[in-house]
């Protein structure tokens, strides 16, 4: 195993290790988030069946009818607090693994924050009574503070005396001994009314005291809660209240109801991603093993190179070689030379390269002779990349001479494809090949015959020297994945068989990264969303990243965009029409 | 030469893959390379900026079959 295998091999052990560490510490906050929602929802079913614990006491003191009742629904209550924890921590599970279904998790989140807000606002207020149970302040307002509402005795034995001096005259009126008892009468009925308005003035002095009473109570109970469930009070009252001393009061519950809310969030929030954590801890625990099996088994393609091509050399920039050197034009541009060729340049096809026969000739090559001489100067000389400038420039001279646009030749009835624009410039393909020509053609210059008869006479004397400075040079850094050691013979690399096996692995995408991402999308080793994917690519990436450049989150986040973009086109994935802030952007189809 | 230039101006770089992916982006196309991402490395051809993706599609498997990849 070289040093470079048992470095990486010790950074994925290193890695390993972080992750296990990682995976522990998830999995004991996972067991505490599963005992802390256990006991919200025991909690709930129990305020929702038997009400407050604190007071189940009294059910023991009810009979034995009252308390075999109690052991039942206390069952109930235990059976279920325990399903909906269960339920809630397995439907977050199978949320972060699968797909989730918006209606089911929007029930469960509304009933977990409902269950917990029913309980916490229950416990906010047996809270506040036990708190007032030993506020001696509070207990005073309970004493009554007036007393019973009573007649004065005084003004009572006046009006007494007053009804029997009334009583007195009316006798002695019916004996002739007054002559009228209207005075009597008048001062009765005087003290009768003074009585009764005394009477009415204490009944609202009562009302009043009471009033005061019930006021103060109220908002001791209010004081009794949390400062900060006081402050949301005092918020809310100042929007929408009428600005009464204590309305603030009125508005407890609405602040109890805020604040359990905004708590019962931030639980849920937390659990959702406690039990997504474990999941990316999972399948980076599940990567890395995997990847050291295949360094360990010396099977893994990265560090064997085999995801490479052939050796350093581009597939598209280079010639074939024919038998004794020579170059093949390929679809694009041109390059370097070769072999040990020592005479030739681009469009030299060599001697006793047979042509394959052209099935049919296309019509417009019928009507377009070439019209470029045997003696006309080449093209474009040197073995070196050919620019887009100098290839506009060959195709247009090209057109000079022949007067052909590609266009034309399609209108034409050329079937031949030729990797440039339709109005730009394209020479005609030879009508009928001349006996020995070789039959490639330079989609550029046109057949290689029309240029350069054959056979060649003198093959030591080539017309242009190859430049050998514009060959390209083998490629000697080590791509991103493998290539580990420079490629001294590059001439294997452009062999038309390799080429072909090359397309046909591309095609399969046995090495590449992008049908291995897909590849772990459909597996479900990696989810199709921004994050996953863009630790999935660093993953991968990280042991056999040797380049200058380092491989910040712009560079990740750019390759994965070139994933997700061709995922989108390939109809693998599609933006979510419904995306809104938190959900998932991108759909996978695939 | 105005006229060659005119012409240069017109065409739009494509970079292409084997398996007959492309884009335009030279950037994206040179990471995509430096990590393997789609089994070969990227060719450059050229065709009109105004060329609809489709053509596009269809120019690039006919230059693929002639390549002979």
């Amino acid at each position: 195993m070289d040093n470079i295998k048992k470095t990486e091999l010790n950074h994925l052990q290193t890695d390993l290790q972080d992750e296990m560490s990682h995976n522990r510490q998830c999995r004991g906050l996972l067991v505490l988030a599963m005992i802390v929602t256990l006991i919200s929802y025991l909690f709930f079913s129990g305020h929702l069946k038997l009400g407050n614990p604190l007071y189940w006491g009294e059910y023991f003191n009810k009979g034995a009818v009252t308390i075999t009742a109690f052991w039942f629904m206390l069952f109930s209550v235990i059976l279920l607090g325990v399903f909906l924890a269960w339920v809630k921590h397995f439907a977050y599970s199978h949320f972060t693994t699968y797909r989730a279904i918006a209606g089911v998790m929007v029930t469960l989140i509304g009933f977990a924050l409902l269950a917990e807000m029913f309980a916490a606002l229950e416990d906010q207020k047996a809270k506040a009574d036990i708190q007032l149970e030993g506020n001696s302040a509070y207990q005073a307002t309970i004493q009554p503070t007036v007393g019973a509402i009573t007649a004065s005795p005084s003004l009572s034995g006046d009006i007494g005396a007053a009804s029997q001096r009334v009583a007195r005259c009316e006798e002695n009126l019916k004996r002739g001994k007054e002559k009228h008892c209207e005075g009597d009468k008048a001062k009765l009925a005087a003290l009768e009314k003074q009585q009764s308005a005394a009477l009415n003035a204490q009944v609202a002095a009562t009302e009043a005291t009471e009033k005061l009473r019930f006021d103060r109570q109220d908002k001791m109970k209010a004081d009794a809660h949390n400062d900060f469930i006081v402050g949301i009070a005092k918020f809310y009252a100042g929007i929408f209240g009428t600005g009464a001393e204590n309305g603030y009061v009125a508005y407890i519950p609405w602040a109890n109801i805020t604040l359990m809310l905004i708590i019962a969030i931030a639980f849920e929030r937390l659990h959702a991603f406690l039990i997504e954590a474990g999941r990316n801890i999972k399948g980076n625990i599940r990567g890395i093993e995997q990847r050291i099996a295949q360094l360990q088994e010396g099977s893994n393609p990265l560090a064997e190179g085999k995801h490479l091509p052939p050796n350093g050399s581009p597939l598209f920039r280079y010639q074939e070689p024919v038998k004794d050197g020579g170059f093949k034009q390929t679809g694009i541009g041109f390059t370097a030379p070769v072999g040990n060729k020592k005479q030739g340049f681009v469009g030299f096809i060599p001697p006793g390269h047979k042509a394959p026969e052209r099935e049919t000739p296309p019509a417009a090559a019928k009507t377009l002779e070439p019209a470029i001489k045997d003696d006309a100067p080449v093209l474009f000389e040197g073995g070196g990349k050919q620019t887009p400038e100098q290839r506009e420039w060959v195709l247009k001279e090209y057109a000079r001479r022949t007067g052909q646009t590609y266009r034309q030749e399609l209108a034409g009835g050329g079937k031949a494809y030729r990797d440039q624009a339709l109005d730009a410039p394209a020479p005609a393909l030879p009508a009928k090949q001349k006996a020995g020509g070789t039959g490639l053609q330079n989609p550029a210059l046109g057949t290689a015959e029309q240029h350069f008869p054959l056979p060649i006479e003198e093959p030591e004397k080539p017309r242009v020297e190859p430049r050998a400075e514009l060959a390209e040079k083998p490629r000697v850094e080590p791509r991103a994945r493998g290539l580990l050691e420079p490629d001294e013979n590059h001439v294997h690399a452009v062999a038309n068989e390799p080429v072909k096996a090359q397309a046909a692995e591309a095609r399969d995408g046995a090495d590449s990264l992008y049908p291995e991402w897909v590849v772990a999308v459909r597996a479900k080793e990696c989810r199709p969303t921004v994050n996953h994917s863009r630790l999935w690519i660093q993953r991968r990436i990280a042991p056999t990243m040797t380049g200058s450049k380092t491989n910040d989150l712009k560079r990740i986040d750019a390759m994965r965009k070139g994933f997700f973009a061709r995922a989108i086109r390939e109809g693998l994935m599609q933006l979510n029409a419904n995306y809104t802030n938190g959900g998932k952007k991108y759909l996978w189809v695939g | 030469m105005s006229n060659e230039v005119q012409t240069t101006e017109n065409l739009k770089p494509v970079y292409y893959w084997l398996d007959g992916y492309w884009i335009y982006d030279k950037e994206e196309a040179d990471l995509m390379d430096e990590i393997n991402a789609f089994g070969s490395l990227h060719g450059t051809a050229l065709f009109p900026q105004d060329m609809p993706p489709e053509q596009v599609n269809k120019e690039i498997a006919a230059l693929l079959t002639e390549q002979g990849a």
